[in-house]
């Protein structure tokens, strides 16, 4: 059997990245799918010194996502049912309950022509890496801002939960990004980019409780075939 | 788009319905309007899938890789010629921006592509066990495969499934996701109905249904869920 389960992956920000390119892309690559996507980049952990910075460009453009009917082309869509919707603005009510600070968004309906399964685009911030909303899987456009000091710390939050699906490092120090990305505990890694939902040549599949298995790539053959040794007697002439 | 024109369960190359006659609605979560209606499939359905899956496994196991990997790759040119009808209608029931899923109909083309190419290129391994012995290993298909879909991204997670597990020999049965069926559905029907007849029989056991009672799990050799196999017979120094 091979199995693609949940992930609760980490964007690990480094003050030395291109804030930019990096703060951008973890929006981009949240809201197209309404963070309905396995590998979604649901965790922002950002070197303390430039978390201000950060938090406000990330903030202001999950505020600009513009939602609409799918077949529109809006930045987002809705969450796929009304069920699902219920759970999100359920996790984001409870992430409220407990302390987490409300940047953006929030479980009110977002203003949208249309009468679908809406979930506004939401940022906590300050989120404690034990709750629920820092350790679950919520499937929705939901991000949740952790802050570190050190690489070491930034390590020990991106591998602190069960899951391993996937994680990005950001950041222009070279040795830097091979030495975080060997430590961490995901079975795909990006450097200065985050390719949730793409990659048919890359092998994708999770570490720990986010998987069994590999797709994609050769791996991803390899699982649809299985070994058979053959060992012939060659007899002296 | 009419819903008259939107598919049913595809077994052995034909569109019927559940043997009960049974449907249930699909809903546009942009709007919550219901927009189709798909057969509910039962156990007794899906045991005709794995039947027809079963039956073309017969053949298709015996197809060269080569034969293989061009209708594959096919598929793939198809699904190009196909992909504006693919991605709306996958926009359509799964809520996803217009965007976002043709650039999933492209990545799902390109799985074909990828695979099929592979199709004939993975060998196995002569392991040296020096004179007195010729020892190899070959990769073979484990039966019929059972893919079961998530809604979210279905085009690509049917490609990455579907294709290695055809590229290796295998035949598949499809279970869609019963919150967004009809992309999946249609491609099925695309592989099989525009496929070259000489080389038509193993695309038409793709099959696909949604149901909404859970996973029918009915493959009876999964993908990488080899049982441990006792020692070869064959004696060894």
């Amino acid at each position: 059997v091979t199995l693609e389960l949940g992930g609760k992956s980490p964007q690990v920000l480094f003050a030395d990245a291109d804030l930019h390119t990096a703060a951008e892309t973890v929006v981009a690559s949240l809201v197209w799918s309404a963070g309905q996507v396995c590998s979604a980049g649901t965790r922002l952990l950002v070197e303390r010194s430039v978390h201000d910075e950060v938090v406000a460009i990330v903030a202001e453009r999950m505020a600009a996502t513009r939602l609409g009917r799918a077949l529109d082309a809006p930045d987002m869509g809705p969450v796929i049912t009304d069920r699902q919707r219920t759970n999100v603005v359920g996790a984001i009510d409870t992430a409220v309950g407990q302390g987490a600070r409300l940047v953006t968004g929030g479980s009110e309906r977002p203003g949208v022509d249309a009468d679908g399964f809406f979930v506004a685009p939401t940022v906590f911030d300050r989120v404690d890496p034990s709750s629920s909303l820092a350790q679950e899987e919520i499937f929705g456009p939901v991000l949740a801002v952790i802050d570190f000091d050190s690489e070491a710390e930034a390590v020990a939050l991106a591998n602190g939960t069960r899951f391993g699906l996937m994680a990005a490092v950001w950041t222009r120090d070279v040795s830097r990004a091979h030495r975080v990305a060997r430590q961490l505990e995901a079975g795909q890694i990006f450097v200065n980019a985050y390719g949730a939902g793409t990659g048919i040549e890359l092998p994708f599949g999770g570490f720990k409780n986010s998987g069994i298995g590999r797709e994609k790539g050769v791996a991803g053959y390899l699982e649809y075939s299985q070994i058979k040794n053959v060992c012939v007697k060659v007899d002296s002439a | 788009m009419s819903v008259a024109e939107l598919p049913g369960q595809l077994i052995g190359g034909e569109r019927v319905g559940a043997l009960d006659g049974e449907r249930f609605k699909v809903l546009d979560p942009s709007t919550g309007e219901h927009i189709a209606d798909v057969p509910r499939s039962k156990a007794v359905d899906v045991d005709r899938a794995v039947q027809a899956a079963r039956n073309a496994f017969a053949q298709w196991r015996h197809t060269s890789p080569a034969d293989r990997g061009r209708l594959l790759t096919g598929i793939a040119r198809r699904l190009r010629d196909q992909a504006g009808e693919l991605a709306a209608l996958g926009s359509l029931d799964g809520g996803l921006p217009l965007p976002a899923v043709q650039r999933d109909v492209e990545a799902t083309a390109r799985y074909f592509e990828y695979y099929g190419g592979l199709a004939d290129k993975i060998g196995g391994d002569v392991v040296p066990l020096g004179e007195g012995f010729l020892d190899y290993t070959e990769r073979q298909p484990f039966g019929v495969c059972a893919v079961i879909l998530p809604f979210n991204s279905p085009f690509q997670i049917v490609a990455r499934s579907a294709a290695p597990a055809l590229a290796a020999g295998n035949t598949v049965v499809i279970k869609a996701a019963e919150q967004a069926p009809l992309g999946p559905l249609r491609l099925a029907e695309g592989c099989s109905t525009s496929s070259p007849a000489s080389a038509a029989r193993p695309a038409r056991a793709w099959w696909s249904t949604p149901t909404s009672t859970g996973s029918p799990s009915p493959a009876p050799r999964p993908p990488g869920g080899s049982s441990p196999k006792p020692p070869p017979a064959t004696s060894r120094r």
